[in-house]
């Protein structure tokens, strides 16, 4: 349903110009989920935003973004306005600043419905309850008129889902929208999203920096690093056979409850730091920080290699690693 | 080190905040950020203060450090309550207990440079010649991993990972005895909070600091303290080992803090 | 200290066209204040009846006024007032206002209410008509003038200073350097000071502008510089009286005005881009 072909994304900032997105490429069924995961500047912001054909002023992008047989980044303003928010949702990282706070959010919630010509005047305010009941708002009726300052962090995210969702979409993006929660709000938050996918039949990409938020919620992973893809998967079949060294270094990076008492263990990690935009090497982008580096990773950048059926890695030395 | 000797201790603390009069005529409504909080740390060790957002634990660290004086009761290091002693007094024993903040870039004074930055401490708490004061601030340097020229850069030459080490670096400069850590890995990439956490347990086994780390991460706690409280809502509802805690979680909201965080 | 980020302000600052445009016609006044400390064309002073209203000429660039006095020497002359207005009453109001705000966002609590309260106090006046108070107190002139503009631009440092202030003192930092054991005069001076700097720095120039302006107002109704030291301002308000019979001599002072005035505005409007690019309007 939604089909990405090549996709670059060039951001022109300060200190030069800078590809944010090299050569990206997935699909997603309808009614899959898919999440996106990597660190800060890996490009899986840009990614979600270039969907909606929101990305910013100081970039361009190439490639296609085929969605139900229209390519999203041919499309003008007009027509993307009648996808965004009608066909695809998106829920944003953090809740307080994505609301406005001058409007209660009865009438927040309402407006794409409005917008879309979803709803008759006369059926918005009992739609408008109806999603807040489902995204679990206690009280609709005497929420629908409070402003975003008097709700609570994960209500407001709420809010947010419920406008994402009200004209049900049939792909909903979110980018990191539990960072800004508290571990149990955030389990909450992901359980409905979770359980409103479903109810609908709607597909999702799923943006996280956090590997268990994805390994969680979504059926397949793609994990990114300075704006490639390095790997993905199925869920289950990359969670248990992580190929690409940097993926390795990621997970076994984090502290997790289940390792074992021991006063003297170390984290594994991997040397140095995620590097600037503006400073991602030409060849494999991990070369840098890659222990198994050679000649070949600077020169070119590494194809697609089949671990398993539906799981493949972006690495010239796999069989180096295993 | 193996000794049972308490270094820290806090005898219900509480610090209450007002919030601004929501009409003239009513009561200022009172937020008990901390609420008669009971420890002890023992030296050596590393004390985790686990909590959710709101649940006091920052304040409870400003606390410690004397940063915020509490509403009632005491703060004892080394047996004597910081509170009791006067402005200069208290500026001596902070020689002997130092904080890392959480976020690298805004803890660091973008106009000056790494050396001035890291010998703060060593200008305010001791008396230094200049040439003592640079060899200082470059072994400290080299202890958290840095060169030795980084001493005439900026702080935004560095990248996140390598800003929290040179607040480390500032944190160590004294020696202290303590170093209270307020969530000191989480606004770094995940693959260098490793990193500075394999740090921080290697500085702990040369210095034999004491660690108060505060944090919402569960693993991270787990994986650096070995005495643990659970705060919610400024109060602790479950103190003990690290060990106890994780495995064996006594109250509900441990339970439901644990249950939370996603696995994989 | 040619270090990477000094060039790139740099560099940043000639693509900057209100920069590079205000910044020239500063430097034009000020160079001409300068010269004119040793040499006018003709002497500023001296009257010279027999050449009253002299149209221009090669003689008298801009021509002669009512008392024959060359109208350029007169204007060259003036830019010295202008620029020892501003720089005088621009000090003092750095230096009162930002000690000011700088204490009550250090001190908090009352301290800080009761400065805040007392800037708004003085905001309630209208600026010139504050001036206009202070020099029928404290007698006319120059100084007085100067003393009275400096006054009243006291708590516009004040305010801003607090405001730039209150910013700082909650960055992280700040508690570092608090559980470093430092005290607050000392995180004053060497956290909050340098990091405020360049806010102040842009509200002078435009504050520079505005003495400028009050100045010429204060000359105008006489309560300014008094005769016979050039001024613009009281060029102009000689110029009234010939209005009909040699407009020009209004026009000249007022050009004056306001390319010093433009000048310095846009001066500040760029180094307030420079400064915070993120505050920056697309261009």
């Amino acid at each position: 349903m939604l089909d990405i072909k090549n996709l670059n994304i060039n951001l022109n900032t300060v200190y030069g110009d800078a590809t944010a997105v090299r050569n990206l490429s997935f699909k997603l069924e309808k009614g899959k989920t898919l999440g996106i995961v990597g660190e800060s500047g890996c490009g899986k912001s840009l990614t979600a935003l270039a969907v909606m054909g929101l990305l910013p002023e100081n970039s361009w992008s190439t490639g296609e973004i085929i969605f139900n047989n229209k390519n999203l980044l041919s499309l003008n303003e007009d027509k993307l306005c009648k996808i965004r928010g009608n066909s695809i949702g998106m829920i944003f990282q953090e809740p307080m600043t994505s609301l406005n706070p001058l409007h209660t959010i009865g009438k927040q919630i309402a407006e794409p419905m409005i917008l879309h010509g979803k709803v008759t005047r006369s059926m918005i305010k009992k739609e408008v309850l109806n999603l807040l009941d489902m995204v679990g708002i206690p009280d609709p009726l005497k929420r629908i008129s409070s402003f975003p300052h008097e709700l609570s962090g994960g209500q407001r995210q709420r809010v947010m889902i419920a406008m994402a969702l009200s004209c049900k979409p049939e792909i909903l993006i979110a980018d990191e929208p539990t960072t800004a929660l508290d571990v149990t709000i955030q389990k909450q938050i992901l359980d409905l999203i979770k359980d409103l996918i479903d109810e609908f039949g709607m597909s999702m990409i799923l943006i996280s920096h956090d590997l268990g938020v994805i390994a969680n919620n979504v059926q397949e992973i793609i994990v990114m690093y300075g704006g490639v893809c390095v790997e993905k998967g199925y869920t289950k079949k990359l969670i248990n056979n992580i190929s690409h060294p940097y993926s390795q270094g990621l997970f076994s990076a984090i502290p997790t409850l289940e390792m074992q008492e021991d006063s003297e263990q170390r984290l594994k990690t991997i040397p140095g730091s995620v590097p600037e935009i503006t400073e991602i090497p030409k060849g494999c982008t991990f070369q840098g920080r890659c222990e198994y580096v050679s000649d070949i990773c600077v020169k070119n950048s590494p194809n697609s290699v089949k671990i398993s059926e539906d799981h493949e890695a972006y690495c010239f030395n796999l069989d180096k690693l295993n | 080190m193996t000794n049972n000797e308490t270094i820290v201790e806090a005898k219900s603390l509480s610090k209450f905040y007002r919030l601004p009069k929501e009409s003239l005529f009513k009561k200022p409504e009172v937020i008990k950020a901390v609420n008669d909080v009971n420890f002890k740390i023992i030296k050596g060790k590393s004390f985790g203060v686990v909590g959710e957002s709101g649940s006091g634990k920052s304040t409870l660290a400003r606390c410690i450090m004397g940063l915020e004086r509490p509403t009632a009761g005491e703060v004892k290091i080394n047996s004597v309550d910081i509170f009791s002693l006067s402005a200069n007094e208290l500026r001596n024993m902070r020689k002997q207990f130092q904080m890392v903040f959480q976020d690298p870039f805004g803890s660091l004074n973008p106009r000056k440079k790494i050396l001035s930055i890291i010998a703060e401490p060593l200008d305010v708490l001791e008396k230094v010649k200049k040439n003592d004061r640079r060899s200082r601030v470059i072994d400290t340097l080299k202890s958290v991993g840095l060169k030795e020229t980084d001493i005439e850069k900026f702080p935004h030459e560095f990248s996140g990972g390598q800003r929290q080490r040179i607040a480390i670096a500032r944190a160590l400069i004294t020696k202290p005895k303590i170093i209270v850590a307020d969530e000191p890995v989480s606004a770094l990439d995940v693959s260098v909070q490793a990193q500075v956490l394999n740090l921080l347990q290697d500085l702990q086994d040369s210095f034999g600091v004491t660690y108060i780390l505060i944090s919402h991460d569960l693993a991270v706690v787990k994986f650096v303290c070995d005495d643990v409280i659970v705060m919610n809502e400024g109060k602790i509802v479950e103190s003990g080992s690290a060990k106890e805690i994780f495995t064996n979680p006594k109250h509900e909201y441990t339970k439901t803090l644990l249950e939370a965080v996603p696995r994989f | 200290m040619f270090n990477k980020k000094n060039i790139e302000f740099l560099k940043r600052a000639i693509k900057h066209r209100s920069f590079i445009v205000g910044g020239s016609m500063t430097l034009l006044l000020i160079f001409c204040a300068f010269i004119s400390l040793f040499w006018t064309p003709w002497d500023p002073i001296k009257q010279n009846l027999l050449i009253r209203h002299s149209p221009p000429s090669w003689e008298h660039l801009l021509g002669t006024d009512q008392f024959g006095r060359d109208i350029f020497s007169v204007i060259m002359a003036g830019s010295q007032n202008s620029i020892s207005v501003g720089l005088v009453s621009v000090s003092i109001g750095i230096i009162f206002g930002v000690s000011i705000g700088l204490l009550a966002s250090t001190k908090r609590g009352w301290v800080e209410e009761l400065i805040m309260r007392l800037c708004d106090f003085m905001y309630a006046f209208p600026a010139i008509l504050l001036a206009i108070m202070l020099v029928a107190t404290i007698g006319q002139g120059s100084i007085n003038a100067m003393v009275a503009i400096g006054i009243f631009s006291i708590p516009v440092f004040a305010r801003l200073t607090r405001g730039a202030a209150n910013a700082i003192w909650a960055r992280e930092y700040i508690l570092a350097s608090r559980s470093a054991g430092k005290g607050l005069f000392r995180i004053t001076i060497e956290h909050v000071l340098p990091n405020i700097l360049s806010v102040i720095i842009v509200q002078a120039t435009i504050q520079f502008a505005l003495a400028i302006l009050a100045e010429a107002a204060l000359s105008f109704l006489g309560l300014g510089a008094q005769p016979p030291t050039p001024s613009w301002g009281r060029m102009l308000s000689e110029a009234r009286s010939m209005i009909y019979l040699n407009p020009w001599l209004a026009v000249y002072p007022g050009i004056a005005i306001a390319i010093s005035v433009l000048g310095l505005n846009l001066l500040g409007d760029g180094l307030r881009d420079l400064v915070d690019p993120r505050l920056a309007r697309k261009r």
